[in-house]
């Protein structure tokens, strides 16, 4: 079995992967890195159905979110609510984990071509040797051998000691995750964005970590298929039209969000089931969840907690209730019901509500008429 | 918690990949193959990755190790070292070993108990992967800069304003004739230097490919094969002309130092064919399938060409006609590293690694076919 595993992966994955990069170097003059670059997009391109799909997945799993929240307001029981869930995403014809596809059929290939760039650039004799074995025959291949590893101020062969790829590879990262949470997270639950927040500072910064060490050519690898990633979010989700602040979320930018990822809050006292129940008390956590409204953290802090705010529930994210304490117009979303003002509940014991706007204003808080936390 | 669990659950395969990723980086070490030097005070080798040892002949004790296990008592320019692998066979001057090490250093050691004679080593800024050649009390070694340096063997200080540079890595050991260098390239360069001053003298470009090999000299000709596949023989006292390229092609790259022998240039390819090629005029006389990669040069000895590739599988083959000499091949069950050494007695001495029986020097009896372990760690 491991001999089949093997005869695949070499086979099928890092054979015609060596030689297509050699043929791309010799196609671009004899420039690894180039050629890397022109792999890439061309994976990308090989790909395109497939982050196409996930796009596609991304964007109904956005239209479902409002059922989605129907249901979990609506079933207190998890198995049932769980079934009603995997009911919904049938009947839609949604797959929950399309998402998840593509980036895992990417993992092999990262790995592959770290195998590559380190063969092909044969950065140790040993590695020379193997590559005799790995290329095909032919004249136009085998006169490209040797490559020559330095392209711009980097070895390809090792890290990036200047640590420029490291940071390059964090931003382009982090930026094309944000531009599809953005989009995912309009509507996302807070359990959907807690997680998304994880991944966010946690993939960009492991991958940056992984190219301090990784032969600097598979960092150009991410650079390059990052930025395509987020040129093709940019077109998918029109992003052309709207300010960069919006398309990055960076107006409900806090760094606060990382200490409540890293410090979960505890679990609120009064559990009460979601259906038919009065008018939850606001738990601590959901009044701290009003008063960061426009804060990542909004998504998380009640995160763990049941029930969640009405705003929340009813898929309004924390950047319109940001743009309504500073008395705009959130974007996109309009209130339902004017707002009337309500007595401040009970004083808070964090110490945060010393910086509680809420606070300082006389600790009103706003509540729509039709129950909604606004 | 439950959310992050889940989270936990997505990031846990991209840290083992990742990881895994990394721990393929240390596969993807360098190992070195230096071949072994055998002296009177015993044999120079590297048993240990990373280690050159000079073992005792009769004891087959480790008489000394550099770098030794405990530096303390060396100049400060030694402690710590880290010669990440011994590709270079060292070359013996005297009671004087040179060495350079794929950490890019050259080192001058006592033959007698290893310690270090210059006050610092040469360094020279890449890796070094070549042999170390020594002539007129100068060693010459080349690196993957392209770089070839010329080291005053009695001081370490450098014997040329600057060193030559070439295109590519110089990855082969420099032969010296005459006050002339012979030194090849991966840039498909054969470079003929004047070794008083590092000036180039002519070069040839006519190889299709890179070339890794070692040139061996015979009658004012320079052979060495090629990654195009290819031997080349030049005439050096036409200014590199070329008389000709064998023919038909091997079947992988030619990476080895060639031995020429009685008219004929014996050599292996990558592939694990063995070729006898006439010296007069290129023509491939013979050619045996062996196994795998051969990269050592094969060594003659009573008659029989020996030869090794790198599972470890020795023949020894007739040179004039290539028929196999022994009933079956010898299986070492280990890797064979470096060139094959002809000893004085008769014997071929071949260094081994890994495998099932690990690291080792092995002498093999050429008419026998039979291997005798001379160092077993």
């Amino acid at each position: 079995m491991l001999e089949v595993i093997s005869f695949v992966w070499n086979q099928i994955l890092i054979t015609p992967s060596t030689n297509l990069i050699v043929v791309l170097d010799r196609l671009f003059f004899g420039s690894y890195g180039l050629a890397i670059i022109a792999f890439t997009l061309l994976l990308r391109a090989v790909t395109l159905p497939l982050t196409m799909k996930q796009i596609q997945s991304s964007k109904k799993m956005q239209t479902l979110q409002p059922k989605l929240q129907e249901i979990q307001k609506k079933y207190s029981d998890p198995k049932r609510r769980s079934e009603e869930t995997m009911r919904l995403y049938k009947e839609e014809g949604v797959n929950p984990a399309g998402c998840l596809v593509p980036t895992l059929i990417q993992f092999p290939i990262w790995i592959a071509l770290y195998d590559v760039i380190k063969t092909t650039l044969g950065s140790t004799p040993e590695s020379l040797i193997t590559l005799s074995h790995t290329l095909y025959p032919w004249g136009f291949i085998q006169h490209a051998v040797p490559l020559t590893s330095h392209f711009l101020w980097l070895n390809l062969a090792t890290g990036d000691k200047t640590f420029i790829m490291p940071v390059l590879v964090f931003v382009t990262m982090w930026v094309q995750q944000k531009l599809t949470m953005t989009a995912q997270t309009m509507t996302a639950n807070s359990q959907t964005a807690q997680t998304n927040q994880l991944m966010l500072w946690f993939m960009p910064l492991l991958f940056a970590w992984f190219s301090i060490s990784v032969p600097s050519g598979l960092a150009i690898y991410w650079v390059v298929t990052n930025l395509a990633g987020i040129a093709l979010n940019y077109h998918v989700f029109e992003w052309y039209n709207k300010p960069v602040s919006e398309m990055l979320g960076l107006e409900s930018f806090s760094l606060s969000g990382i200490k409540n990822l890293l410090l979960p809050s505890p679990q609120p006292r009064n559990r009460r089931p979601a259906g038919n129940r009065p008018q939850p008390r606001r738990t601590q956590r959901e009044t701290s969840t009003d008063r960061d409204g426009g804060d990542p953290t909004d998504l998380l802090a009640g995160a763990l907690d049941e029930p969640r705010s009405n705003a929340q529930r009813n898929g309004q994210n924390g950047r319109a209730g940001q743009a309504r304490r500073r008395g705009g117009v959130p974007p996109k979303l309009q209130p339902k019901a004017p707002p009337v003002t309500r007595p401040a509940p009970a004083p808070r014991r964090t110490g945060r509500l010393d910086s509680d706007p809420a606070a300082r204003n006389g600790g009103a808080e706003t509540r729509s008429e039709d129950g909604r936390d606004t | 918690m439950l959310p992050l669990r889940r989270s936990l659950l997505l990031i846990a395969p991209a840290v083992f990949l990742g990881l895994l990723a990394i721990g393929c980086t240390s596969l993807a070490q360098p190992q070195g193959w230096a071949a072994p030097v055998v002296t009177d005070a015993g044999y120079l080798t590297s048993l240990h990755h990373g280690k050159l040892e000079l073992v005792d002949k009769t004891t087959k004790a480790i008489t000394w190790e550099f770098p030794p296990a405990a530096d303390t008592n060396l100049p400060v320019a030694y402690r710590q070292t880290k010669l990440n692998g011994i590709y270079g066979t060292p070359a013996v001057s005297g009671e004087t070993v040179i060495v350079g090490a794929y950490n890019g250093k050259v080192y001058a050691l006592k033959l007698a108990d290893g310690t270090p004679i210059w006050p610092k080593p040469v360094d020279t800024g890449e890796s070094i992967v070549g042999n170390v050649a020594i002539d007129n009390g100068v060693a010459y070694v080349g690196n993957s800069a392209g770089q070839l340096y010329a080291i005053k063997v009695a001081d370490g200080s450098l014997a040329w304003n600057k060193p030559f540079k070439a295109g590519d890595r110089i990855w082969s050991a420099p032969v010296i004739d005459n006050g002339v260098i012979y030194v090849t390239s991966m840039d498909r360069h054969v470079y003929a230097i004047r070794a008083e001053n590092g000036a180039e003298i002519w070069k040839n470009g006519d190889s299709g490919g890179a070339i890794t090999s070692t040139p061996s000299l015979d009658g004012g000709h320079l052979y060495f094969g090629a990654f195009d596949k290819h031997l080349y023989a030049l005439d050096t006292q036409q200014n590199g002309r070329k008389l000709w390229q064998s023919s038909p092609g091997a079947d992988n790259w030619l990476w080895g130092h060639p031995l020429v022998q009685n008219g004929m240039v014996y050599t292996g390819s990558l592939a694990g064919t063995v070729y006898g090629v006439s010296a007069a005029d290129g023509k491939v006389q013979w050619q045996q399938k062996l196994g795998t990669s051969i990269r050592g040069r094969p060594a003659l000895a009573q008659g029989v060409l020996v030869v090794a590739d790198r599972n470890g599988r020795v023949e020894g083959y007739d040179p004039a006609s290539g028929a196999p000499k022994w009933a079956r091949p010898l299986e070492l069950a280990s890797h064979a590293l470096g060139d094959l050494v002809a000893q004085s007695d008769g014997s071929v001495l071949v260094q081994t690694d890994g495998g099932t029986n690990g690291t080792r020097l092995v002498s093999i009896d050429p008419l026998a076919g039979t291997a005798t372990d001379v160092v077993r760690p």
